[in-house]
């Protein structure tokens, strides 16, 4: 019997695993909610983390394993704390940074990538990581989350100046985006070579209701590919998930040169499987909001057949939410959308 | 009174200034505006806003995204800028007080901006709050201010579960209140079950919740105006 981590690459090679593969996209807020922690105590506490991943990955049954979702601002904060920039945690939620801090390309040069590895935080996760993986990863697939390079980059900008700029300094901005493609490389490059399997990362400032479908050929793919090349010549693979309706732009998808496209509830996913099947693995697109949370166990159940039914019996498909998900869902809605995607033998 | 064809040409300037995201022409066509004697309120309305209209259809049409709208609202902001100190009070018969901002644990506010900016040319008194806002502090800003409604905006599907709470305890110590709620997780169904007035799913529909209001007041204007004379 294959393990969760062969199905889900078989799924990246576009084939068929024994069944549906399944995965959350993050989830750090609900694991730590379920576990009873939170980010500010995990902070500092590689034992806990390690254990809350662990603990969790066997509650919730993804083939994936994210270790260090919620924690994505820290890879701006770290490069920011010199100039003024602070963490805010909170009882829900993610920890958020207090200052943006890059107004020029001036300011990018002031920038010191290497301060990553002097951020506390950013070494518990990055320890934490590969201790999850040492456990469980023969089982799991185990990755660690990152903002993709276009959001990371309106982290450090300010994302209302950032979104203007795309307009009234594009240099700027290119520049940034691929600074911060190199930033993300600096940071997964350490865990690639001890034996880190994927890159995760979240892009949800690219979202396809936020920027033209230009901008994002312009701004967002370009740093993306950066990073997909990397980890593609080290052999690892890169799980992306941008927001909002995409349906204008799915070839861009194949550009980016990613392992996997995990698809926002609001695009088309037959559309999308008539575009990248063959080409690339995708997954898709369970309301986190609406059916997830707000819908009963056996609603859900009907919610995940069909978009399996839709888009997921060729193989080459994972069964994944339209965006990460709430920490109030309940863990029967949670169960069952894993189960739908577990008993689903192609 | 400036005559039709170069008031005209005016408000026509304003409004495609705001479309073509032109600071400088809204600027240049505001100042115009006044020193051609047109009224404030009337190149505001017909000229700024009629603009902003225009830029909300694009943006419903996929031509516009977010950036975009956001360089309008500059443009719109530097028209605004000039021509609101020269605004006669607008007495329509409706008190526009609103509180507005971004749920606690969430810090996106360009759709709450956005939304702030129909509010600021309509004439309300905006109390905007900013993001990342305490959930008390916009009960007891409704309550400090008596404002006529709260716009509650989230864009995480982790922070909108702090709305619900809102609402319960604004409704309960004032059930007169209108509350909006919006951002990208929420629904109509949402806002329904926790007892919200009104929704908008995202900043384009923000938007035009927000027009909607404005022309609400326009028509109120307009009929007020018909009635006088």
């Amino acid at each position: 019997m294959m393990t969760p981590r062969e199905m889900i690459l078989k799924a990246f090679e576009g084939g068929k695993a024994e069944r549906v593969p399944v995965t959350l996209f993050g989830a750090g807020m609900w694991s730590i909610k379920d576990y009873g922690t939170s980010f500010e105590e995990l902070s500092n506490n590689v034992e806990k983390m390690v254990d809350m991943c662990v603990t969790e990955a066997e509650k919730i049954r993804s083939d994936v394993v994210y270790v260090g979702s919620g924690y994505n601002n820290f890879h701006a904060l770290a490069l920011g704390r010199k100039f003024g920039a602070g963490v805010k945690y909170r009882e829900i939620g993610a920890p958020d940074l207090t200052e943006h801090f890059v107004h020029s390309e001036e300011d990018i040069a002031k920038l010191d990538k290497s301060d990553l590895f002097r951020d506390p935080v950013i070494k518990t996760v990055m320890d934490a990581t590969m201790k999850v993986k040492e456990k469980i990863g023969n089982k799991y697939l185990v990755t660690m989350t990152c903002w993709g390079p276009f959001t990371l980059a309106a982290r450090f900008v300010g994302e209302e100046a950032f979104m203007k700029y795309t307009f009234k300094k594009p240099a700027f901005v290119e520049k940034m985006v691929d600074f911060c493609a190199d930033l993300l490389i600096t940071l997964y490059e350490p865990l690639v070579e001890a034996g880190l399997e994927a890159v995760s990362i979240a892009d949800p400032t690219a979202s396809g209701d936020l920027i033209n479908p230009k901008q994002m050929a312009k701004f967002a793919v370009p740093p993306l590919k950066k990073m997909s090349d990397w980890a593609k010549a080290k052999g690892a693979h890169t799980i992306l998930h941008i927001c909002g309706n995409t349906g204008d732009r799915l070839e861009q998808f194949i550009d980016t040169g990613c392992t996997t496209i995990f698809f926002d509830q609001k695009v088309d996913i037959a559309r999308a499987k008539e575009v990248l099947f063959g080409k690339m693995c995708f997954g898709g697109n369970v309301a986190p909001v609406h059916v997830l949370l707000n819908k009963t166990a056996a609603e859900v159940e009907q919610a995940c057949k069909e978009v399996i039914e839709i888009a997921g019996k060729d193989g080459g498909f994972i069964l994944v939410p339209g965006c990460d998900i709430p920490p109030t869902i309940t863990y029967e809605n949670l169960k069952m959308f894993h189960d739908v995607a577990l008993n689903w033998k192609y | 009174m400036a005559d039709e064809a170069k008031k005209k040409e005016i408000l026509e300037k304003l409004r495609n200034g705001v479309i073509q995201y032109d600071e400088d022409t809204c600027k240049e066509a505001a100042q115009e505006a006044l020193d051609a004697g047109l009224d404030a309120n009337e190149a505001i309305f017909d000229g700024l806003v009629s603009g902003m209209e225009e830029v909300g259809r694009l943006f419903e049409a996929q031509e516009y995204f977010v950036p975009e709208i956001l360089m309008c609202a500059d443009a719109l902001y530097a028209g605004l800028d000039i021509l609101k100190p020269h605004c006669k009070q607008m007495d329509i018969g409706v008190k526009g007080a609103v509180v507005i901002g971004t749920v606690e644990g969430d810090v996106h506010d360009i759709g709450k901006n956005l939304v702030k900016m129909m509010f600021d040319v309509a004439g309300f008194t905006v109390y905007d709050l900013g993001r990342d806002v305490p959930l008390d502090k916009f009960v007891e800003e409704q309550l400090k201010t008596d404002s006529e409604l709260v716009c509650l905006s989230a864009m995480m599907t982790t922070s909108m579960v702090g709305m619900p709470k809102v609402i319960e305890k604004i409704k309960e110590k004032n059930p007169n209140c209108m509350i909006m709620i919006g951002g990208a997780p929420t629904s109509k169904e949402l806002a329904d079950k926790w007892g919200a007035d009104g929704y908008a799913e995202d900043a384009s529909n923000a938007l035009k919740e927000a027009i909607k209001m404005v022309s609400f007041l326009k028509k109120l204007r307009d009929e007020k105006a018909a009635r006088q004379q």
